[in-house]
């Protein structure tokens, strides 16, 4: 199997580590795993602005360097969330754009549903606060989003539960958004960090040490605001977790 | 571009100015979405319900035009007299008509959040006639002389301090008294008499029943069925889209609404009209404002099945921490940032970007109108019309020149990372937004993009 | 052309596909005995529920009531009680009632799953009594108790001219910092004698 790793454009620029912890993690279970050259964005910064034509060269791009391998992972469900549900208006009638959408997976997903990973070798004793990214909840239905009626399920919760010694926290709000949101963050300033805080005490009185989450987006701005607030809880990306990484001193 | 709009940015700012309010107002919403979970959770068949109620709305909306016929015919054979209103304007000019016929002086009026649309009270007012808002929260923001900040919870954003220096001033109670208790009975009484003095009544539709020509009128308070039994007019305000086909629709309906939007399992009162009360008059004035228009614009007509629960205000985390009043509409929060902007994008341009895109509204929607999809899309349409801030569209066009050549992208990417490295103080200072209450990240040394290729791709590969 | 006109002309324009009416045919919550669910759901809703037992005699338990004992004018429509001493036959203008501390009247339907009462005006000549009523008391036969709102809306007669509603628990309202008050307009307490 080939997969095709997409490494959001931020995350190649200010959190190179997160792309090598997945590079790596995918490696140790044996997975041939390409980084195509000439890649930078999905196009979502774009198309959230509203300017849908901008991201519309990145779509095509996405697809010209993608559509040869087996299957495309990357570390962010909002990334893939761009692909499968909003790349319809700029590749829907390409014959290709069919099997890309089946094709593209987050991390998470991926492990779980293609690798079907299972046990994992790993010990990680902290508390662990999972923050639950919107796109990768309520886009990609990674897990199930507190509003809706039926079966709780998360795939990232899954894999986290299999390392030894890692506590997941439990929090007062499982599954409120961290405010991020894209441009939002700067435009509304305000009401950005007034719910990075909130997401940020929440894990506090759970006392969380270290926080994830499936989107370095939703990391960033809370790992902003833990630093300025001088806080005591480590951020990683749960790809550096399962890859073996620590909380760094 | 835009002479007058309503800045949402610049009015949650303000509302977040004030941060133990602000959190208390976020809590009071929270408090409601966790009531819904609770009563929503204890039945299995709820994703089946709000299914069937998307897909009853779905149907009506498409044949619209046959089922208003359908019941225009049925409530006429009841005894109703049906009016067609096709904007605000004809809507108050027809209620005037019929007070005037009937020369009422003082009107009671049970929520309706069409005739706030409408603003028919000032309307009303001009020409001689009392209107007394008998919710009890509309009756409180209409002493404060101020808009509902929410559809459902009139007053979510007062504390109960005010309303007593409110209640002290306007009906006599005593100075410092916050007790809800003794400040709702004080209304209770002071509304009794403006019901027994009134001359009509006028409510909201929840409902309206083709096949039997009935409506039906939900509340807790039993305002609205106090207002339109005592008097013996009753004028009925309804939007083109509260139709459904049958009565048996209800039972879909009534167990979704109460749910969504307060967390109790039905209101105290659900109260269905066929026809005027003996000796009695029932008016039904149904109104258009856009909405005809609105079925037509097939990426937002799916906002047209709303029935005005309120879940998605309660669970949005922007709304709970701005407050409807930075929304300056009629209705606010998520289903608001569709329609206000559908129909005027000069005015609300800023409300669909008054949003995180992180889709709870869609998830507590009882009739699932994909809420965040539709916030997406209407920024899109918004910068076709021309709205979209000059400088947004110049640093987007800039940014997809950027990230759309590798060369470009490495390039700035590199020289953002060494600049923040060599000047931390660059970026954590007040002109740059971010900065404001974030760190930025540590500028790491290495792209993922040239560390690949040093470590994997020397390889060979 | 009248606004009627305009609107139905701009409705019938370029219909969307017509999107299916869906089959309201399924199977629905039940509870293993609706009597007790009901009992429990308007508690819930702060109303009281007694089960009368078929030899008890409601006029006799009404008279043993708090609210019975205070009150100064009471008014009946139930078939299964006489007790009042105002009657709303004897009435012309609603407006009479304005005192009406306690108003008894029938209901033809209970429901489980949210502890309402369905009644029609049919008996009752001045629909405002149920709600200007100071204190509230329906009766429900247990056997007329369903388990949830579509077996209700089953039971309704579609088309008849007049008036029906769901009570479900005395008037309320939170609009006070989300403080639960009862008795905001309409009745203060709502009780329900479950007839066996």
């Amino acid at each position: 199997m080939s997969v095709g790793l997409f490494i959001p454009c931020y995350i190649d620029q200010f959190y190179p580590d997160v792309g090598i912890a997945t590079l790596e993690l995918l490696e140790q279970f044996g997975v041939k795993v390409d980084f195509p050259e000439g890649q930078t964005c999905c196009g979502q910064p774009m198309t959230n602005a509203g300017c849908v034509d901008d991201a519309r060269r990145l779509a095509h791009r996405f697809l010209h360097l993608f559509k040869a391998y087996d299957y495309v992972v990357a570390p962010s469900a909002s990334c893939v969330a761009m692909v499968r549900h909003h790349y319809e208006s700029h590749l829907g009638n390409h014959p290709d754009y069919e099997s890309l959408k089946v094709k593209t997976y987050e991390l998470c997903e991926f492990l779980v549903e293609v690798l079907k990973v299972e046990t994992l070798d790993l010990s990680f004793p902290h508390r662990v606060g999972l923050h639950e990214s919107c796109h990768g909840l309520r886009e990609l239905r990674m897990g199930q989003s507190s509003e809706l009626v039926g079966t709780a399920f998360s795939k990232s919760r899954q894999l986290l539960e299999l390392i030894d010694g890692l506590q997941i926290t439990t929090l007062k709000r499982p599954d409120e958004c961290c405010g991020f949101g894209g441009t939002f963050a700067v435009n509304q300033e305000a009401v950005s960090c007034m719910m990075g805080l909130d997401r940020v005490a929440d894990h506090e009185h759970a006392d969380t040490q270290v926080l994830t989450a499936t989107d370095m987006s939703c990391l960033m701005h809370l790992d902003g605001l833990i630093r300025r607030q001088k806080k005591p809880i480590h951020v990683m990306h749960i790809a550096q977790i399962l890859a073996g990484r620590k909380p760094a001193e | 571009m835009t002479t007058k709009s309503h800045d949402h940015a610049a009015k949650a700012k303000q509302f977040i100015s004030n941060p133990e309010k602000a959190h208390w107002h976020d809590e009071a919403l929270w408090f409601i979405r966790e009531k819904r979970d609770k009563q929503v959770h204890s039945l299995p068949e709820w994703e089946r319900l709000r299914e069937l109620a998307s897909q009853i709305k779905a149907h009506t909306i498409s044949k619209l035009g046959s089922y208003l016929v359908a019941f225009e015919e049925h409530a006429t054979a009841l005894g109703a007299q049906v009016h067609w209103a096709k904007d605000g304007e004809e809507h108050n000019r027809i209620v005037l008509g019929i007070l005037k016929n009937h020369g009422v002086q003082r009107v009671v009026k049970s929520k309706s959040m069409l005739t706030e649309e409408c603003h028919l009270n000032p309307y009303l007012e001009k020409q001689g006639i009392e209107v007394v808002d008998t919710d009890l929260g509309e009756r409180i923001v209409q002493l404060r002389h101020e808009p509902p900040s929410h559809i459902v919870l009139p007053a979510i954003h007062i504390k109960k301090e005010e309303v007593g220096e409110l209640f002290h001033e306007h009906l006599g109670t005593d100075q410092g008294a916050t007790d809800p208790d003794y400040l709702t009975e004080a209304a209770r009484h002071h509304l009794r008499e403006k019901f027994m003095e009134a001359g009509a009544g006028i409510t909201g539709v929840n409902f309206a029943i083709a096949e039997t020509g009935g409506i039906v009128i939900c509340t807790n308070e039993g305002n609205a069925d106090l207002g339109v039994s005592l008097p013996k007019l009753h004028i009925a305000c309804m939007g083109l889209e509260k139709l459904i086909p049958r009565m048996e629709d209800l039972s879909i309906f009534i167990r979704l609404l109460a749910r969504s939007a307060t967390g109790q399992p039905i209101t105290t009162y659900t109260s269905h009209f066929h026809g005027p009360i003996a000796d009695g008059e029932l008016h039904i004035v149904l109104l258009d404002n856009g909405r005809s228009a609105l079925r037509l614009n097939r990426a937002f007509s799916e906002a047209l099945k709303c029935i005005r629960c309120g879940a998605c205000m309660n669970t949005c985390p922007v709304y709970r921490r701005s407050g409807g009043h930075s929304y300056s509409a009629t209705v606010p929060g998520p289903i608001g940032s569709v329609l206000n902007p559908v129909q005027d994008a000069g005015t609300y341009h800023s409300l669909p970007f008054a949003c995180s895109l992180c889709g709870s509204c869609t998830d507590v929607c009882p009739v699932k109108i994909p809420l965040h999809h539709q916030l997406l899309t209407l920024r899109n349409h918004i910068r076709l019309k021309g709205h979209l801030a000059w400088g947004k569209k110049m640093t987007m066009a800039m940014a997809a020149g950027v990230l759309g050549s590798p060369f470009l992208f490495r390039f700035f990417g590199g020289l953002a990372r060494r600049a923040l490295k060599t000047f931390p103080g660059l970026m954590n200072n007040r002109f740059n937004t971010w900065g404001k209450q974030r760190d930025l990240p540590t500028p790491p040394v290495t792209s993922f993009a040239s560390w690949y290729k040093k470590n994997r791709r020397g390889d060979g590969a | 052309m009248s606004s009627r006109d305009n609107i139905l002309v701009q409705l019938r324009q370029s219909t969307p596909e017509e999107e299916a009416y869906p089959d309201l045919n399924q199977s629905w919550t039940t509870y293993p005995d609706q009597i007790v669910k009901f009992q429990e759901s308007v508690a819930g809703v702060g109303g009281h529920a007694v089960r009368l037992d078929s030899g008890a005699d409601l006029t006799e338990t009404i008279t043993r009531m708090e609210v019975y004992q205070a009150t100064k004018k009471v008014a009946s429509c139930s078939t299964h009680t006489r007790i009042e001493n105002t009657s709303l036959d004897n009435i012309f203008d609603p407006h009479a009632l304005e005192d009406l501390d306690l108003f008894i009247a029938d209901g033809s339907i209970g429901v489980a799953e949210n502890g309402a009462v369905w009644l029609t005006d049919e008996k009752i000549p001045h629909r405002v009594a149920l709600f200007i009523t100071q204190h509230l008391i329906l009766t429900v036969e247990s056997r007329c108790i369903v388990h949830n709102m579509h077996e209700a809306y089953q039971q309704i007669a579609t088309v008849r001219p007049g008036f029906g509603i769901f009570i479900s628990g005395p008037s309320k309202t939170a609009d006070i910092e989300q403080s639960l008050v009862t008795g905001a307009h309409g009745a203060r307490s709502l009780t329900v004698f479950i007839l066996v």
